[in-house]
């Protein structure tokens, strides 16, 4: 399981596309046993982590604003309070 | 006097009318056209259509807006504006009169911004800014949208509005700007080149909601035109409504009609995900269980070759093989003792036939003197007392010579 830690911290398009990628491996080779299972579990936690990203992610929203010295600066912003 | 030509038809009127209107319908001008001039009888019925005339010194042409132009006309004409109109010349069959479908309409002083604005467009497409293939394609799964309209629009909050439903695990930069006004075009080219430089954004959204081209006019500004064009990241404008074109839609790489048709653009649709995902765990799962099955099969099979080529099934096979030996060794000493059965009583046979037991058997006996064992052949060997073995063909008995004697040469005649 500690192989798959990492999991957590993959963009959406990072563990869609590696699921794309080890959905197709899987179908394409005879693998061994140990690396089927192996990757059964590693793809279906990249589909969880997948649906978890579009069930249960909350938007991440910043406001941008540039000093006149050219530098960014982000300030918290509330859409509600405006 | 015109003389009918014999056979020729004469036209209905309906006929003759359709023709006309084909005249006008086939004419490019006709179907595009600005006119600008001073608003007359204009009434409203109850149907919602507003009819009007344009006239000018010279001349006089009738005018339709339906309802459903005249909802997106910001400022309703009335009599005695100088406006300009747009849209097409047609026939109305019904009255046999031609007219303009209006389909926009502007204060006639607009004119010239107009012009100004044709020639900035123009100008920027012989640059090459509209050209197809500056176009960029925009990220399938975008990780961070940058936005770029006034915090306090209903643009931001439907674009907003779309992002948590469509894909809510993107991160969202607003620079806020304002999105009219004399300050809007440079606030929005630093907006566009903050985005650029400071952060990681693999998308821009540049959005207003509906306004007048007065409102619009940041939008159509060059320099605004131009900070699109150079943006390194892609860029997607929704600004105003379907029916709103402004340059910077033209230089975008890509033009959305709406704010929230945008933040569409952008956005991977949800439900699509979803499917696909269920769609590759259905696969992952039937896969692993297929491999697993062909493995138990393969694992069967290895299983009794393994068996076969065991020790303990070597030790069964040489068993096997020594109890046929056994066998044939048992067979083949079979074979050779019961010929050698045959022979022996063959020879036995032949034995008999040259040994005195034949001769015994045909009444022949043998005499013997006991204890001696000396071979009685004459009478000579004899005297009367002694002991004899006399041998027949099954056996021998004893007996002892008698007194008599009978000599072959003696016997009585």
């Amino acid at each position: 399981m500690s192989q798959n830690a990492d999991i957590a911290a993959l963009s959406f398009e990072e563990a869609f596309r590696e699921l794309e990628a080890l959905v197709e491996q899987m179908e394409a080779g005879n693998l061994p046993l140990e690396e089927t299972i192996r990757l059964f579990e590693r793809g279906s936690l990249l589909a969880r982590h997948c649906q978890d990203l579009l069930d249960k992610a909350e938007l991440k929203l910043k406001p941008l604003t540039e000093s006149p010295d050219g530098e960014a600066t982000f300030a918290p912003f509330d859409e509600g309070s405006r | 006097m015109v003389q009918m030509t014999l056979f020729a038809r004469p036209f209905t009127v309906s006929e003759l009318t359709l023709h006309i209107k084909g005249l006008f319908d086939e004419d490019e001008t006709l179907a595009d056209v600005w006119v600008e001039g001073e608003v007359s009888n204009l009434s409203r019925p109850s149907s919602g259509h507003i009819y009007f005339s344009l006239t000018d010194a010279g001349a006089r042409l009738g005018c339709v807006l339906w309802r459903s132009a005249a909802a997106r006309i910001r400022t309703l004409p009335q009599n005695g504006d100088r406006v300009l109109a747009h849209g097409r010349v047609s026939v109305y069959e019904a009255q046999g009169t031609y007219q303009l479908y209006v389909d926009e309409i502007q204060p006639a002083g607009l004119g010239e911004y107009y012009i100004q604005l044709e020639r900035l467009k123009q100008r920027l497409r012989d640059e090459g800014l509209f050209a197809e293939e500056r176009k960029r394609p925009l990220p399938d799964f975008p990780r961070h949208i940058g936005i770029v309209t006034s915090p306090d629009g209903a643009a931001l909050r439907d674009i907003l509005h779309v992002l948590r439903r469509r894909f809510p695990c993107v991160a969202a930069t607003l620079a806020p700007t304002q999105v009219q006004g004399a300050d809007a075009p440079a606030q929005i080219v630093a907006a566009l080149e903050a985005l650029n430089r400071h952060t990681d954004c693999d998308v821009l959204i540049v959005a207003r909601g509906g306004g007048s081209i007065e409102e619009l006019a940041a939008f159509n500004d060059e320099q605004v035109a131009r900070a699109i064009a150079r943006s390194r990241i892609p860029v997607v404008t929704g600004i105003g409504h379907e029916t709103d074109f402004t340059i910077a839609d033209f230089v975008a790489d890509r033009r959305a009609p709406t704010p929230t048709a945008a933040a569409e653009f952008v956005t991977p649709d949800r439900a699509e995900l979803l499917a696909a995902l269920e769609d590759m765990t259905e696969r992952l799962s039937r896969t692993a269980s297929r491999r697993v099955q062909d493995m138990a099969a393969n694992l069967a099979y290895v299983h009794k070759a393994l068996r076969r080529a065991s020790p303990e099934a070597q030790i069964r096979s040489h068993r096997q093989r020594v109890d046929e030996l056994t066998h044939r060794m048992t067979l083949a000493a079979r074979q050779t003792l019961s010929h050698s059965k045959g022979a022996l009583k063959a020879a036995a046979d032949r034995l008999h036939s040259a040994s005195p037991q034949a001769t015994l058997a045909r009444g022949y006996a043998i005499v013997s003197l006991r204890p001696s064992g000396r071979l009685v052949t004459s009478t000579r060997h004899v005297r009367p007392g002694d002991a004899i073995r006399v041998q027949v063909s099954d056996g021998a008995f004893h007996g002892r010579v008698a007194e008599d004697r009978e000599d072959e040469e003696s016997k009585p005649s």
